[in-house]
């Protein structure tokens, strides 16, 4: 096949949400006149939490072995597997190799992103550009959070936000005829770096230098974030649509970063889209971070909300600050 | 007061704002004048005043136009909070 028809093709999802569900009236280190407040402000109603022995590489291997079966696909067949995760197992090495070994892809080589929670636009674009290169034939993009364990149980600005969950996506080698990944998007904007972080643990701030533990979860400061996606979103999916000669209307299905229902909804009214056509299971498992776009996809294809066929934009923004989006035929 | 002021202002620092974050704040300081403020944080405030000072302030009090002296009168006479929330509720 000729380099310029190779297409990278979407040939199958998995996603695993771990067993604990957690309500709002479950969050009992938070005032009771407080409960009603978070599914107003966020429409997170439930979230899903790890096991104590469950880590990000467990939560990721469960979607992905769900994502090769479903495919049909030998793990020894993959060739290369990206981890999307800011809640990684440790420092060093990369999470993704824990996921080679317990995928039993002997032939993948594996190696994490951090794009937080846009990991899937930036991991969709990373795995095209590999696969269009020729280099490679296939490559599993699994994205996978615990970010129970990077939170402040006691910060009602973070905690009841999030959730734990892993979602994958295989793609491999393909004609156009066969539809597979259009075009991409990415932005960063690293002078606003500070608005969504955890500023401990790395080389910056070591635990050891750490005068407040405070530092060592995670922080976001929520109406800046709000500002920025309600800007940057519809301005990046206008530039998505108009780099690749689409409309808005011929899109199908949006499956945004679930991070918080009026941010969806008003990418939606800015768009002048219906919001129906934004995919939305946050009620259900909060925000996941880098995992909700890969988690939403799957959810959404195994729903019947999208088929073979259409066309279905991928758009995810978070801390860097990044943002990315893809256009996909699925 | 001043110890109040000091205390909360310590507190806050510790648990839930940054240092550039109180450069501006003082004791007449609204809570809406506080960068990032939104009814979230206000939840934090009242879970640490609870804790810190074992008064509860009810969030209808802690919203966008009280100052942090209004706060510290609570913390002071816990027993105005009943008035203020009868205030609040156009009651006498």
């Amino acid at each position: 096949m000729e380099m310029n028809e190779r297409r990278t093709i979407l040939a199958a999802t998995g996603s695993y949400l771990p067993e604990k569900r957690l309500a709002n009236e479950d969050l009992t280190q938070f005032p009771r006149e407080a409960i009603p407040l978070i599914g107003e402000k966020t429409g997170v109603y439930f979230r899903r939490v790890a096991a104590d022995d469950e880590c990000t590489s467990d939560l990721a291997v469960r979607a992905a072995k769900r994502c090769l079966a479903d495919g049909g696909i030998d793990p020894e067949k993959v060739q290369g597997i990206i981890l999307a995760t800011s809640s990684p197992d440790r420092m060093q090495p990369a999470t993704a190799t824990r996921v080679q070994h317990l995928l039993g892809a002997k032939q993948a080589f594996a190696f994490d992103i951090n794009s937080v929670c846009s990991g899937s636009a930036f991991g969709i674009a990373l795995a095209d550009g590999l696969i269009r290169s020729g280099q490679y034939e296939n490559i599993l993009l699994v994205a996978s959070e615990v970010y129970s364990r990077i939170l402040n149980p006691k910060d009602y600005t973070t905690y009841p936000f999030f959730g734990d969950g892993a979602g994958a996506a295989f793609f491999r080698a393909g004609s156009p005829a066969e539809g597979g990944v259009i075009h991409s998007c990415l932005r960063t904007d690293g002078s606003r770096s500070d608005m969504i972080s955890v500023p401990a643990g790395g080389t910056q701030l070591p635990f050891g230098k750490m005068t407040n533990p405070r530092a060592a979860f995670f922080r976001m400061r929520g109406p800046d974030v709000f500002s920025f996606a309600v800007e940057e979103v519809p301005e990046l999916l206008g530039r998505l649509m108009a780099e690749s000669g689409v409309s808005l209307s011929d899109i199908c299905s949006f499956i945004c970063h679930q991070a918080n229902v009026n941010i969806i909804h008003k990418i939606a009214d800015l768009l002048h889209v219906p919001r129906e056509r934004f995919f939305m299971n946050l009620t259900e498992y909060g925000n996941t971070a880098g995992a909700s776009v890969l988690i939403a996809l799957d959810e959404a294809l195994a729903r019947g909300v999208m088929r073979r066929g259409d066309l279905v934009v991928t758009v995810s923004f978070g801390g860097g600050l990044s943002w990315g989006a893809n256009l996909i035929r699925i | 007061m001043r110890d109040i002021w000091e205390k909360l202002k310590t507190v806050m620092m510790e648990e839930f704002l940054e240092p550039d974050d109180m450069t501006v704040v003082t004791e007449m300081t609204k809570l809406a004048e506080i960068p990032n403020w939104d009814s979230m944080a206000a939840v934090n405030l009242q879970i640490l005043i609870n804790e810190t000072f074992h008064v509860e302030i009810p969030l209808d009090l802690l919203q966008e136009g009280a100052a942090f002296a209004d706060l510290i009168g609570f913390i002071r006479e816990p027993a105005t909070i009943a008035d203020a929330m009868c205030k609040l509720n156009g009651r006498s």
